[in-house]
């Protein structure tokens, strides 16, 4: 019986593996680095996880933990609330319906969607700030953190493939 | 008994399928109302914000250390390269600086002089809360920061926030141990200020660039690159004479100010409680500015 309770417990942990990484990927990316006007640029690390998960381990992600994770991402970073809960969420819908398709056709397609995504993304995200602030923000900074989020993509992937092999084997 | 438990499933069996769906639309409309709710009233969507930063702000407070003890060797190694070079500039400057401290005395003391004359009542003491950046939080969108100090500190909404260079911005707000500060850059930051020689009164304005720009300067102000701005003190959230920045370009209609602290190199606040409101609770980690 202590046995299979262990079981079940390391079974749960690996099972919310995805939520919390992906909850210390939004706290690791509030904190300051010193990396001149890294303020604006910062790649938007959260995203590419959700991205990721809703990718290969949507069945580990539930709606409810990209809502919280984007309420959380609202609240560190002083963005609207409810802006990156809507963004992710709409990933994460958008990419779960269609995750085989993606992601059977290896890694340059993956990518390519991603950059689609985040155009969305920026898109979206610009037009709501404009809207609430009452005035058109300056694009160059969203661009600029954009690229930056796509060209970083293939490295948090990568570190996320690790991850999902070490504990994500069996669950 | 049979028959029934067979219906319950067969209308059970659609619903379960329907639920995350439902659960989706509904999560995605509570997302949208957030953001409009948000915006319509501004005291629900605080709330929020200060509950979840006052949770974080024990992980990012421990994680912002290890950052600030990296930045702080990158810069030993940089200054041990420019030791001599910066000794020699420090020298000068220092040499220049006794000059001022002797204008400054012989101000201080006139000053008082005067003041004795006139019966002059000074404005209330300032007092201090330090405090240090735990988030740089900041996007393409907003420019903000958070610190480690809240309402138990005696941090107040509205109090200036400033470092050893001058005016950083306000604070916006306030959690029990966490606060937010809405930096001068940031779009939705407007500050009184005068240009300091000529005393010409304008709000300056964030726009989210580096470069925030003076808005509502009278016609007649001809302000000139390299003139010092500081706070007026107008609308009295300020105190008046913090040092914001200068003068960086004037172009047709569009005056931009280069501020003088280094936004990306926050790392200790002082904000500044300049006691125009109902008094606060007494906290004995605040000093007086002037002893």
């Amino acid at each position: 019986m202590n046995n299979a309770f262990w079981q079940r417990l390391d079974r749960a942990a690996r099972h919310v593996a995805p939520f919390v990484i992906t909850v210390m990927l939004v706290v690791l990316n509030a904190i300051p680095l010193p990396v001149p006007d890294y303020r604006s640029i910062v790649p938007l690390i959260p995203l590419m996880a959700i991205y990721y998960w809703a990718l290969y381990r949507p069945d580990l992600m539930p709606i409810g933990a990209v809502f919280l994770v984007g309420i959380l991402e609202d609240v560190l970073t002083g963005a609207p609330l409810g802006l990156n809960a809507l963004l992710f969420l709409l990933v994460h819908s958008l990419i779960r319906s269609r995750s085989r398709m993606i992601a059977g056709k290896g890694f340059a397609v993956v990518w390519i969607v991603f950059m689609l995504v985040l155009l969305g993304a920026g898109i979206v995200s610009w037009l709501v700030a404009s809207l609430l602030y009452d005035a058109p923000i300056r694009m160059a900074p969203a661009v600029t953190q954009l690229m930056l989020t796509l060209v970083l993509y293939p490295c948090l992937a990568w570190l996320l493939i690790r991850v999902q092999r070490a504990f994500l084997a069996n669950a | 008994m049979r028959y029934r438990a067979g219906s319950i499933i067969r209308f059970a069996t659609p619903v379960r399928a329907a639920a995350p769906r439902f659960a989706f639309l509904a999560l995605l409309f509570l997302s949208a109302g957030m953001i409009i709710l948000g915006r319509a009233d501004a005291q629900f969507a605080e709330r929020i914000r200060t509950t979840i930063t006052d949770g974080f702000a024990p992980v990012l407070d421990a994680l912002s250390r290890p950052a600030a003890t990296l930045r702080d060797m990158v810069q030993y190694v940089h200054e041990t390269a420019a030791l001599r070079s910066e000794n020699d500039r420090l020298r000068e400057e220092n040499e220049r600086l006794r000059g001022w401290q002797q204008i400054a005395r012989d101000l201080e003391a006139e000053t008082k002089s005067l003041r004795e004359m006139l019966n002059y009542v000074p404005p209330s003491s300032r007092q201090f809360v330090s405090a240090r950046v735990i988030s740089d939080s900041s996007t393409a969108y907003v420019r903000s920061v958070i610190v480690n100090v809240g309402d138990d500190q005696g941090v107040r909404k509205g109090q200036a926030a400033v470092d050893g260079n001058g005016l950083v911005g306000r604070v916006t707000e306030v959690g029990h141990r966490s606060a937010r500060v809405l930096l001068l850059t940031d779009i939705n930051s407007r500050i009184p200020i005068i240009i300091e020689s000529t005393r010409y009164p304008a709000i300056l304005m964030g726009d989210n660039s580096e470069r925030p720009k003076l808005r509502f300067l009278p016609v007649e102000a001809s302000p000139q690159p390299g003139e010092r701005i500081v706070t007026s003190g107008h609308g009295g959230i300020f105190p008046p004479g913090l040092p914001v920045g200068v003068i960086a370009t004037v172009a047709t209609g569009e005056v931009r100010v280069l501020p003088y602290v280094n936004f990306d190199r926050l790392e200790y606040l002082r904000l500044v409680d300049f006691g125009t409101d109902a008094p606060l609770p007494s906290v004995t980690a605040r000093s007086p500015a002037r002893p």
